[in-house]
């Protein structure tokens, strides 16, 4: 008796009779090849569910035994059908939007890239797009595999590349390599890693070349990790064992003076260019086949001037999508004076700041001077700061030891 | 005359193993707990209440009461009653 998709594809109405001894009806019916569902007694009605095409037959029953018929409900595709039928785009519009969105879930349209560390998104992309994948591609256009090697190969400093669809969004999962420290472990040498004087020496392993008080250039060896055994006069008369010097890693700190210098200047009179204050802004819609321009059309044109544009365009199969806020703004010059006092001033903190640029961490700051080195006559104000500081200097160096020699 | 017809027809069944129900026109009622009744082989309804329903059967008729009862679905054969029902009773 499982008929309920019958009836829905063949359209159901529920009727009520209304007459005296309202149970012939269903007999009635029956005897005719009518099959009834929900049959419900009401106070001298009867209402049951039939299907759409019995109800001619239910018609002419009603008219025979002179029972009142009434349709309350009707339902079923054969309805719907005629909703269907009225609003004609509404069928073909939803196959329409399906199928739209079954094509342009074919397509990639968010990339994600995570784990990476030193290598850049944009540089990932970037190679991901020269293998094919980029967002708008087609996702048959591309092989997981073939990008993820692509990747690989391009950027040496990744060891693994992973990608992962999922719907129209692709992940990017990166590992990069780790490369072995330059923490030296062999034989070295401690050299100077700046020009400077030498103020404290402590050496822990090594030989020391230098002296407190010495000054030092750049790359000189200041604890050698070539170590010479000490020769020992021998009085007993017996042969002595000739010795061969020690290869060591050299250990210690060198703290030395070192002296820093920056230079500022700041001219009298200045050029400045400033924003009048008069812009223009254009808004375009783009298509791969034509520009829209919702404002701004004819942009006014200055002498000088200055743009900015903001664009939020999608890369799709045909072209670009999407539109673009540019923005046009005047500019002029201005002739700037700066009295003696101001242009010192900005020389001043010029100077500190290349000063500072130039300063490594040193441990403890000694001095600082500023030295005005203009001449009265220049229309610019120059100076020059020195600092002179306390710093460990000496850098580990190995030893290139030729293993064949001696 | 037709008491004979239905003594040959029960012996045939019997001799054949066929069921009953299908060669001499009896009902078959299967009720599943106190609501829902499956009946075959009715002949049509007498009456029908909430309360009660006299459905014709080849040989007297059948008798089911109970409260809310209603006809689920109907077709010339076969029927199946919902509802609480509380006696079903066979009239000869």
């Amino acid at each position: 008796m499982k008929i309920r998709w019958a009836d829905y594809f063949g359209g159901f109405l529920v009727v009520v009779f209304r007459g005296r001894y309202p149970e012939r009806i269903i007999n009635l019916a029956l005897s005719r090849g009518i099959f009834l569902q929900d049959v419900k007694k009401g106070d001298g009605e009867i209402s049951f569910r039939v299907r759409a095409s019995s109800f001619k037959a239910l018609e002419s029953l009603a008219e025979e035994h002179n029972y009142q018929l009434e349709v309350v409900d009707k339902g079923g595709l054969p309805f719907y059908r005629q909703l269907l039928l009225r609003r004609g785009m509404l069928l073909p519009g939803a196959l329409i939007f399906i199928l739209a969105l079954y094509f342009l879930s074919s397509f990639v349209w968010f990339l994600e890239v995570s784990g990476n560390r030193q290598v850049s998104t944009g540089q990932i992309l970037k190679c991901a797009a020269r293998h094919g994948l980029y967002e708008g591609a087609h996702k048959r256009n591309f092989s997981k595999n073939s990008v993820e090697e692509g990747i690989i190969r391009d950027l040496g400093v990744l060891s693994y590349v992973g990608i992962e669809v999922s719907g129209v969004k692709a992940r990017i999962e990166v590992v990069e390599k780790v490369l072995p420290g330059d923490e030296v472990t062999g034989p070295c040498h401690l050299v100077a890693v700046r020009d400077g004087m030498v103020d404290s020496l402590l050496v822990l392993e090594g030989q020391a070349l230098v002296a407190e008080g010495a000054t030092v250039s750049q790359g000189d060896i200041l604890i050698s990790g070539i170590v010479f055994p000490l020769q020992v006069e021998e009085v007993s008369g017996e042969e002595t064992v000739p010795s061969h010097p020690r290869l060591v890693r050299a250990r210690g700190h060198i703290k030395a003076r070192v002296w820093y210098e920056g230079y500022g200047e700041w001219p009298l009179f200045q050029d400045k260019v400033v924003l009048t204050g008069k812009e223009a802004e254009r808004i375009v819609i783009q298509t791969p086949w034509k520009h829209f321009y919702l404002r701004g059309k004819e942009l006014p044109r200055f002498k000088q001037a200055e743009r900015q544009a903001s664009d939020y365009l999608w890369s799709t199969p045909w072209g670009k999508i999407g539109w673009q806020t540019q923005v046009i703004r005047e500019k002029k010059v201005v002739k700037t004076s700066y009295s003696e006092e101001e242009a010192l001033e900005q020389a001043q903190s010029r100077a500190l700041g290349s000063l500072q640029k130039k300063m490594h961490q040193a441990e403890k700051i000694l001095d600082t001077r500023l030295e005005l080195v203009s001449s009265p006559t220049e229309p610019m104000i120059r100076v020059k700061a020195y600092c002179e500081t306390l710093e460990e200097i000496g850098q580990a160096q190995p030893i290139n030891v030729d293993k064949n020699a001696g | 005359m037709e008491e004979k017809r239905e003594k040959i027809n029960q012996a045939i069944a019997d001799m054949l193993e066929i069921p009953r129900d299908l060669v001499l026109d009896i009902p078959r009622l299967t009720v599943i707990g106190q609501q829902e009744l499956y009946l075959e082989n009715h002949k049509g309804i007498i009456e029908y209440d909430l309360q009660r329903i006299r459905i014709s059967l080849a040989r007297g008729f059948l008798e089911v009461e109970g409260e809310g009862l209603e006809i689920k679905a109907i077709v010339p054969d076969e029927m199946i009653i919902y509802g609480q029902i509380r006696v079903i009773r066979y009239h000869e």
